[in-house]
């Protein structure tokens, strides 16, 4: 009798557990280009509220860095969605990395070069014979293009990440993110009247940029698990921007752990500067969707400066539409 | 009879209005006085402050161009001697050995200049515990040539101080670098040839101004060139906040003042209203000019005029 119960009480737990553990979740990884900051904050939310299993994905973020790149993460397989901009990735595609974008987060550019007016550069011509310094990164073609687009021969130094050489008087001139960079210049005791900025967008180079990226391979294989990292993303997105403080909260603990300066005056600044970012307004589309004519113009700069010798397709390079479900 | 009472009377009124007079005269000199008293007592005690404060600048001051001493030493022997790796190790340790202040020390070349096969040469020393760590920085994932501590000062042509930054692959540790470029003269020219740089980790930094602090009963922050907060009392704001986010996110833009007056290598004072939670705070600043960084200390008003000229 004892052994009849037993046993029929090990089959009843066999069956809660069965029924408890649900579908199993797909294992991704995910490179977010930098470290961990506000311009991730829609991913990091989407891991932290749940909303990457709501979807069936059980996602690993991988903490980057300058030393680290995200194209060797993709190619590699160590990576399995990345964030790139559109400009390197088109680069990367054309150069024989098969990647595709399955969202387009930012809608527009916000790279700009600085210069102190202090300076007397005052237009695009006074920077010519000047110490222009760039990030070494893969950003190099857009400011580096964008500098030879306009004639401009300065001497371009080219630096890993910061304002320092630009503050201690070593460049003239810097590139900068709107988001982040120009900020630290103001957090550096730089009123913004002091400053003369040229935005990229201002002279025709209104590129997107971060968009998530995979190999045509995974996406092909799993359409479906692209479009879901993707809706989960978005929602994440959602979130972050409309619960700032327990956002900043959560990745003030990742800043921590990873040694990364953080305070809350450009936290806030870079948080509600997505907002704009992710926004479609004018363009007639969905949030997360590339626009062919941002795509076309952004190939077109790239075949002018010779940076790509073809161009891939806009339906062949883009798989970011949720309504192809 | 009654022309006599009415005079008695019109000069008794004259008389209170005289007194009266003299009363209200008599009070409003002497409230001036206390004020006037007042007002002098607060800016002595003020200039006796600042005395004591020029007084630990100065100091500071001689330390940190101790610290710059050794280096620059350093280039110089470098640029006019062929030094071999034996000696460089001599040369770093005893550096550290001599200098207690100090957390490590590098010499870094450019590209195939100290051997011809080797794109990256450095030798680096650091205290880790109670020993001394003798190694390099040639990983190319670490890449000496782009970090500031080399870039800055190589493309600057001088002697610099890094802002704080945490070395990882390197010290492992949160410091400051102060960096001098050396040469190579060929007999026509002269060209850049590489760094010698030494550590002072922000650790030793606030043990320094802590101590200054208790010395002056007073908040000490220590600011670097870009007004990043290399030392202060509250040890979250170390590297993490500039003097400008505190004014932001603590509604005082008299601390936005004070940076950018400080960054002009000025030294002053600011009233402020209310800082942590407590009224009427003073604020005194200065420039420690040999880093080009800067001390501010912050106390009450009310333990300002506590203060006793002769201490």
């Amino acid at each position: 009798m004892l052994r009849r119960l037993f046993i029929i009480s090990l089959l009843l737990l066999s069956f809660q557990t069965a029924f408890t553990q649900g579908p199993q979740l797909k294992k991704v990884s995910f490179f977010p280009l930098w470290v961990p900051q506000p311009q991730f904050a829609g991913y990091y939310m989407a891991k932290e509220k749940g909303l990457y299993e709501k979807y069936g994905l059980d996602v690993t973020i991988i903490n980057g860095g300058y030393d680290k790149n995200v194209t060797e993460y993709l190619g590699s397989g160590k990576a399995d969605f990345g964030i790139l901009y559109l400009v390197p990735a088109i680069k990367e595609r054309d150069r024989g990395l098969k990647l595709v974008n399955t969202g387009q987060i930012f809608q527009r550019s916000e790279i700009m070069f600085v210069a102190k007016k202090s300076s007397g550069i005052k237009s695009l011509a006074d920077l010519n014979g000047k110490k222009i310094s760039v990030w070494r990164t893969v950003l190099n073609d857009l400011t580096e293009g964008f500098l030879s687009k306009h004639n401009i021969n300065a001497e371009v130094i080219r630096i890993n990440e910061g304002v320092n050489i630009f503050l201690k008087g070593g460049v003239d001139a810097c590139a900068v993110m709107y988001y982040n960079e120009y900020n630290d210049l103001i957090n550096y005791g730089i009123n913004p009247d002091e400053l003369e900025v040229f935005y990229l967008r201002d002279y025709e180079m209104n590129f997107p940029e971060d968009g998530i990226y995979c190999l045509e391979e995974t996406y092909k294989k799993d359409p479906e698990m692209c479009r879901n990292f993707l809706k989960a993303s978005l929602e994440g997105w959602d979130y972050a921007l409309s619960h700032p403080e327990e956002t900043l909260g959560i990745l003030r603990s990742h800043q921590a752990s990873e040694a990364v300066r953080c305070n809350k005056t450009h936290s806030l600044w870079m948080l509600n500067a997505m907002k704009d970012l992710i926004s479609t307004d004018g363009k007639n589309i969905s949030k997360g969707e590339l626009l062919e004519a941002d795509y076309n113009n952004t190939l077109k700069f790239l075949l002018e400066t010779g940076v790509v010798a073809s161009g891939e397709e806009y339906s062949v390079f883009y798989r970011g539409n949720l309504e192809d479900e | 009879m009654n022309s006599i009472k009415e005079g008695i009377q019109t000069n008794f009124m004259r008389l209170l209005v005289v007194l009266a007079f003299v009363l209200v005269c008599t009070g409003i000199y002497f409230a001036g006085e206390l004020a006037y008293g007042q007002i002098f007592r607060k800016s002595i005690k003020r200039e006796v402050f600042q005395e004591r404060v020029f007084a630990e600048i100065t100091r500071m001051n001689k330390v940190i161009e101790a610290v710059q001493k050794t280096p620059q030493d350093l280039a110089y022997i470098f640029e006019f001697h062929n030094t071999s790796e034996a000696e460089m190790k001599i040369l770093l340790n005893s550096m550290l050995f001599n200098n207690e202040e100090l957390f490590g020390g590098a010499i870094a070349f450019e590209p195939y200049s100290y051997q011809k096969d080797s794109l990256y040469y450095s030798r680096y020393v650091y205290r880790l515990g109670d020993s001394v760590v003798f190694t390099n920085l040639d990983d190319p994932q670490y890449d000496y040539f782009n970090k500031d501590w080399y870039l800055i000062p190589k493309t600057m042509q001088k002697p610099a101080w890094s802002e704080p930054y945490y070395d990882e692959g390197g010290g492992n540790s949160l410091m400051s670098t102060y960096s001098v470029p050396f040469y190579r003269y060929d007999g026509n020219r002269e060209t850049f040839n590489g760094i010698v740089t030494v550590d002072v980790s922000i650790e030793w930094l606030t043990n320094a101004v802590e101590s200054m602090g208790k010395l002056l009963n007073a908040n000490v922050l220590l600011i670097s060139e870009n007004g990043t907060v290399i030392s202060a009392p509250q040890k979250e704001w170390i590297y993490n906040q500039t003097i400008y986010t505190l004014a932001s996110e603590m509604k005082i833009p008299a601390l936005r003042r004070v940076g950018r007056d400080l960054k002009e290598g000025n030294s002053g004072i600011e009233e402020i209203e209310e800082f942590m939670g407590q009224k009427e705070w003073v604020i005194f600043y200065s420039p420690i000019k040999a880093s080009n960084w800067g001390l501010i200390l912050l106390l009450p008003e009310g333990e300002l005029l506590k203060i006793k000229k002769n201490i």
